[in-house]
């Protein structure tokens, strides 16, 4: 089983590339038992939103 | 502003009165992008004079601002490009990959758990806050270490490859990979207290 500390850089990981699939099931799992990296997985996502609104608020 | 003054003095006032209204919001966002004064100010000089060259061209479709934000997004670009040539500052660059630091943010006796968990953070972009969110969100990026600032801008802001953004610094994929985490996990944790952490309370320095 991996820890939030890896899980957060698979979390990272999955923004620029596709998983091996071993680690994406090692993600995964920790998922399903991990509200708080589930939580840090959707801010992380929203980041990459927030980056697009940044653009379009400037414009 | 020579340029803009000395188109003044041609007769082009008008145009060039319009142009320079919106001097401080171009360099607001050059400043943004670019994280360095002085750039960020040639890049605005550059845009203005650009614009103030082309100013028949704009034909009033859309508004004058989004017109010149076009223009300015190419020089910006252009000067972002200019400077990833440069050789990356290997010392800077070393500090930032070494992740020690990120370890604040778990526990310890636990091997890597979170200290302080996420919390909630609803959908800050979706409420009338928004442009207060996204000031919050400038002030983090500007906090972010300069390589990873750049990394991540390259990639979320302009939506570079990882190929073309590790291409433009010269560095690895695993050390692009690095310099991204970096940048996400500080910014969570910057939002979190600049912005999530304000509303509930816990801090009410927006700074």
């Amino acid at each position: 089983m991996i820890r939030c500390k890896a899980a957060t850089r698979l979390m990272s990981r999955e923004l620029d590339a596709r998983l091996a699939p071993k680690s994406r099931a090692a993600l995964d799992a920790h998922l399903r038992i991990c509200p708080a990296c589930t939580r840090c997985r959707e801010q992380f996502w929203l980041l990459r939103h927030v980056m697009r609104r940044l653009r379009e608020w400037t414009a | 502003m020579t340029a803009v003054l000395a188109s003044v003095a041609h007769g082009d006032a008008d145009a060039a009165a319009r142009l320079y209204a919106h001097r401080l919001f171009l360099l607001r966002i050059a400043r943004l992008h670019l994280g360095d004064g002085d750039l960020a100010e040639d890049v605005v000089q550059e845009t203005l004079i650009a614009a103030l060259a082309g100013f028949s061209a704009y034909a009033g479709n859309g508004t004058l601002k989004s017109w010149l934000v076009g223009i300015a997004r190419h020089k910006i670009v252009d000067a972002l490009r200019a400077r990833a040539r440069r050789p990356i500052n290997e010392s800077s660059l070393q500090r930032e990959l070494s992740l020690d630091d990120m370890n604040a943010y778990f526990d310890r006796s636990a091997e890597g758990v979170w200290e302080s968990q996420p919390a909630d953070w609803g959908d800050p972009v979706r409420n009338q806050e928004e442009g207060d969110f996204l000031r919050v969100v400038e002030l983090c990026l500007t906090r972010l270490p300069p390589n990873s600032a750049r990394a991540f801008m390259l990639r979320e802001l302009f939506e570079l490859s990882t190929r073309e953004v590790c291409m433009h610094l010269s560095i690895t994929s695993n050390n692009l990979g690095v310099l991204l985490y970096r940048a996400r996990m500080s910014l969570r944790a910057c939002l979190e207290l600049r912005w999530f952490g304000a509303k509930e309370g816990r801090a009410h320095d927006p700074m």
